[in-house]
This record gives structure tokens, C-alpha cells and sequence, in this order.
């Protein structure tokens, strides 16, 4: 497949018309340049260790455009340097790289001799490519279901009990006495899902239910803040992406759990 | 000559290594204290254990991951950095650093190792130098910068080497030439807090962000 084609699908066609702003630039480059990102700025040596974790730069035959380094020099380094002084045309070629040569796997952490974080530093280039959405449009659906309906697929609430009583009512005739206890309060264990499970694999619901039934673990599902994916954080939205980890984090403390469980 | 070194010049090289450590620890200081409002994340799950191991790993030859696909660069950079730590320090010429304010003996190189070091010195830094300029990977980060640097601390090792077998090279004598091998090594030091050098100490505090970050968040090893 041909570069640009890969580029064309990731690529947001209706990208926002807001004017680029230097000073809005700065001020999400300033919010993530605390000690940490002063310290990774300062001390990348140019030893091009980094090269051999990228799957991007080995895909590529070696092209060094793909190195990890190379793409922050290319990205937050110029941001930092033209202090966010850039054009649209600048920030669509970040975008580019960022989403399109980068899926922040954090590999080239491990490989760079001074551990420079560069899947946090490509999350903050995200972020400002994310204030024009200029992120990926399919994660730009997802970033507004999360807002709308706290999970990424637009399941209401009403859809998600259903489907958990119907799951149960399924699996009861398998495993009798099995319940799938929804918002039960002090139960030991918060169990939360991809909202795929409820939408499309409900058996997967309930193989999950069936393995707390036999274990006999004290587990329960919440009416809020159930679906633990969180596909903001990956378009650089980092307000939503706050705010739905919150809304799981809060269902915990109201219903008193010791667990936060993920699915798998 | 002795005079010139044992006068104005330790008394320079005195005022500048203090300098340069009132610098870093003020660096430091707002360092870490920006640190306590913008990266909180860090100390909730702050582990001496992984930020040590990450540090450890990564001091031993071979340690990591990394170090092991990459043999000849990892033995580059280790022989230059073990060269460049241990020859300034124990090497019989530079006796005079510890032996005038502590009248401690710390000669534990003899010259003629000293002499084999800095033929190790020269080929690592050679080797680094032409990888940077040949290796595609490392040819499109690579500064003039970078050069600038390397070609500095090699410098200081030349003017080091001819001044103490007493050679008149490019036609500056053997006292000039030791001036200026004190005064790249004055140049050296004022220029860690400010340039690349400023990885002598970072690396510890990077290294242990990300241990803490891989190990004690997430039992992930970083090396």
C-alpha cells in the first residue's frame, strides 16, 4: 500500500477552521512542560539508539524519516523552537506523523540509553494537533460519544442495563444463580468493559460473569462509567479523556469498591 | 610553568568548578520544584528499587536490551566515557588536583596505561564521530552541535597528550599547549549545564523517571 493512501484513511477530512494560535499553541505546550519534558527536551544525544525499537522504521526499510527521534525533532522540537509560531500546512504534517508514523507504544523508551518518555512527548503533539481536530476522524466520533454518552460507541444507558439483564437471563440457564449485580454497593470488585462487549460480544459479558459466579468473587457493573476505553486520550483530547476516566473512578468510590477490574 | 598552573590557573579551575556546581544545584532546585506542581504522577508511585535497577542497568556494560544489539556502539561509548571519567581524576599529571588542598595520593594510573587509555579514547571517539557522519539513523538527528562537542572534549585529550610527552605541535610549544589544555578543560565544564554535557548528571534523573514510569507503575522492565 502506497504511502498516501495509508494517510488518507487515518487523515480527518473537516478539520476545524479556528485560526492557528500561537499563544493557545504554547499554552498546551506550556501545560506539558513540566520537570519531566524540560529533562527529555534537554537530554536526547543524537545517538540514534532509538532507531532499531521503531516497527514504523524497520517497516519502512530502515528509512531514518521514521526513527522516533527524528519524528519529535520534526514535531514538538519545532513547535518548542518557532513557539508555536506555525502554519495549518505545518500542523497538518505533524498530524501526519503523529498519528500516521507513531502509535505511542512507548518502545523507543526502552531502547533510548536515558529513557526519554517519547510516547508522552507525541501525546502532547497530539493534543495540540487535537485543538484544530486534526486527529484522526474516526477517534474525533469517538472523542464526541464520550462526551455525549461517556462511552466511545454512543450506548445509552438504558441499552446497557438491558443488555446486562438479558446477558444474565442467558447465562442463569447455563450456571444457575449466576447475576450480574448492577451498581451494588461495597461489592469488593468494580468490573468495567469495552463498550464492544455490550454492542457487538455480549458473550464475552458473560463469560466474565460466569468466571466471578464460580470464583465466588463479590463483583459489580455500574450504570456509569462502565466502558474503560478511553479513545480521547489517543485523538489528544485531554479534557474528555479526563473526565470519562473520572466518571469510572467516581462509580468506584459511590458504590466503595476495594477493585477496579478491566476486561480483557 | 608549575607556577602558572599552581597559581592563576587552579585558582580558575577552583572558581569555575564551583561556579558551575552552584548552576546545577539551582537547576536542580527549580527543577525539582516544578516537578512537585507539574508532575505529580511521578512521586505517586515513586520506587527507589525501579529507579535504581533502571539506573544500574544501564551503567553495566551490555545491561540492556539496547546495549546488546548495538556491541561495537556500546563498547564505543563505554570505553570513551569510562576513559574521559577515569583519566581527568587518576592519571599521575593531574595529581596536583587532590594532592595540593587534600594531600590524598590518588595516582592509580601509571603513565604507561595512561598512554594505552588514550589510544582507546581515540579510536572510540573516532568511531562515534564517523558513525554519526555515515550511519543514516544517526546522520539526520546529528547537529553541528553534536560535532562541536565531540571535537572539544577530543581536543582536550590531544593538547593532554602533547603536553605531557613534551612535543611542539603546530608550532606552539609544550607550555602553551598545556595552557590550553586547561583552558578546554575549563571550557568543558562551564559548558555542562548549558549544553548536551548536562547528560553527566540528567541521565540519572531520566533513567530513574523511567523506571519508576515502566517499573513501579506498570512491572515493566526498562532495559
Amino acid at each position: 500500500m502506497g504511502d498516501t493512501e495509508e494517510k488518507a484513511k487515518i487523515k480527518n477530512d473537516k478539520p476545524n477552521d479556528k485560526p492557528i494560535d500561537p499563544k493557545k499553541i504554547m499554552e498546551i505546550l506550556n501545560k506539558a512542560l513540566g520537570a519531566r519534558m524540560k529533562l527529555w527536551l534537554k537530554s536526547c544525544y543524537h545517538c540514534g539508539l532509538c532507531a532499531d525499537s521503531c516497527f514504523f522504521y524497520l517497516a519502512h526499510d530502515k528509512d531514518p524519516k521514521y526513527m522516533p527521534s527524528y519524528k519529535i525533532i520534526q514535531t514538538l522540537g519545532k513547535l518548542f523552537k518557532k513557539k508555536g509560531k506555525v502554519d495549518r500546512v505545518f500542523l497538518e504534517e505533524a498530524a501526519d506523523i503523529v498519528w500516521g508514523n507513531c502509535t505511542a507504544c512507548r518502545r523507543c523508551s526502552l531502547y533510548c540509553p536515558f529513557g526519554i518518555d517519547m510516547g508522552v512527548m507525541f501525546g502532547t503533539v497530539r493534543a495540540v494537533c487535537a485543538e484544530y481536530d486534526l486527529s484522526p476522524e474516526a477517534l474525533l466520533i469517538a472523542t464526541k460519544n464520550y462526551e455525549e454518552f461517556d462511552n466511545q460507541m454512543g450506548v445509552t444507558e438504558e441499552e446497557w442495563i438491558d443488555t446486562c439483564q438479558w446477558v444474565e437471563g442467558e447465562t442463569t440457564e447455563e450456571l444457575p444463580g449466576l447475576t450480574i449485580p448492577m451498581d451494588k454497593k461495597g461489592a469488593k470488585i468494580l468490573y468495567t468493559i469495552n463498550v464492544r462487549e455490550a454492542k457487538f460480544y455480549p458473550q464475552d459479558i458473560a463469560q466474565a460473569a460466569m468466571i466471578f459466579h464460580v470464583a465466588g468473587e463479590d463483583w459489580t457493573v455500574s450504570t456509569k462509567g462502565w466502558d474503560d476505553t478511553n479513545l480521547a486520550m489517543f485523538a489528544g483530547k485531554g479534557k474528555t479523556a479526563a473526565e470519562h476516566v473520572k466518571s469510572t473512578y467516581d462509580s468506584a468510590q459511590e458504590l466503595g469498591v476495594k477493585q477496579i477490574v478491566i476486561t480483557e | 610553568m608549575y607556577e602558572i598552573v599552581r597559581g592563576p590557573l587552579i585558582f580558575i579551575h577552583w572558581v569555575t568548578f564551583f561556579a558551575v556546581s552552584l548552576v546545577m544545584i539551582i537547576q536542580f532546585i527549580n527543577l525539582y520544584r516544578l516537578s512537585r506542581t507539574k508532575d505529580a504522577v511521578l512521586y505517586d508511585n515513586w520506587s527507589w528499587k525501579w529507579a535504581l535497577y533502571s539506573i544500574v542497568r544501564w551503567l553495566i556494560p551490555f545491561g540492556s536490551k539496547g546495549m546488546k544489539s548495538h556491541p561495537f556502539v556500546t563498547m564505543a561509548y563505554f570505553s570513551l566515557h569510562v576513559t574521559l571519567f577515569a583519566m581527568p581524576i587518576f592519571i599521575s599529571s593531574h595529581i596536583f588536583f587532590w594532592k595540593e588542598p587534600t594531600q590524598a595520593d590518588l595516582w592509580l594510573i601509571s603513565d604507561r596505561i595512561a598512554d594505552v587509555m588514550t589510544i582507546i579514547f581515540a579510536a572510540s571517539i573516532l568511531f562515534i564521530a564517523i558513525r554519526r557522519a555515515v550511519a543514516p539513523e544517526v546522520r539526520i538527528v546529528t547537529t553541528v552541535g553534536d560535532y562541536l562537542l565531540l571535537a572539544l572534549v577530543a581536543a582536550m585529550f590531544l593538547t593532554g597528550y602533547v603536553a605531557y610527552h613534551r612535543w611542539i605541535a603546530f608550532g606552539i610549544n609544550y607550555k602553551n599547549i598545556l595552557i590550553l589544555h586547561i583552558l578546554l578543560g575549563e571550557l568543558l565544564m562551564i559548558l555542562i549545564p548549558f549544553t548536551k554535557l548536562g547528560h553527566m548528571i540528567l541521565f540519572f534523573f531520566t533513567r530513574a523517571i523511567i523506571g519508576v514510569e515502566f517499573g513501579a507503575r506498570r512491572g515493566a522492565r526498562t532495559w
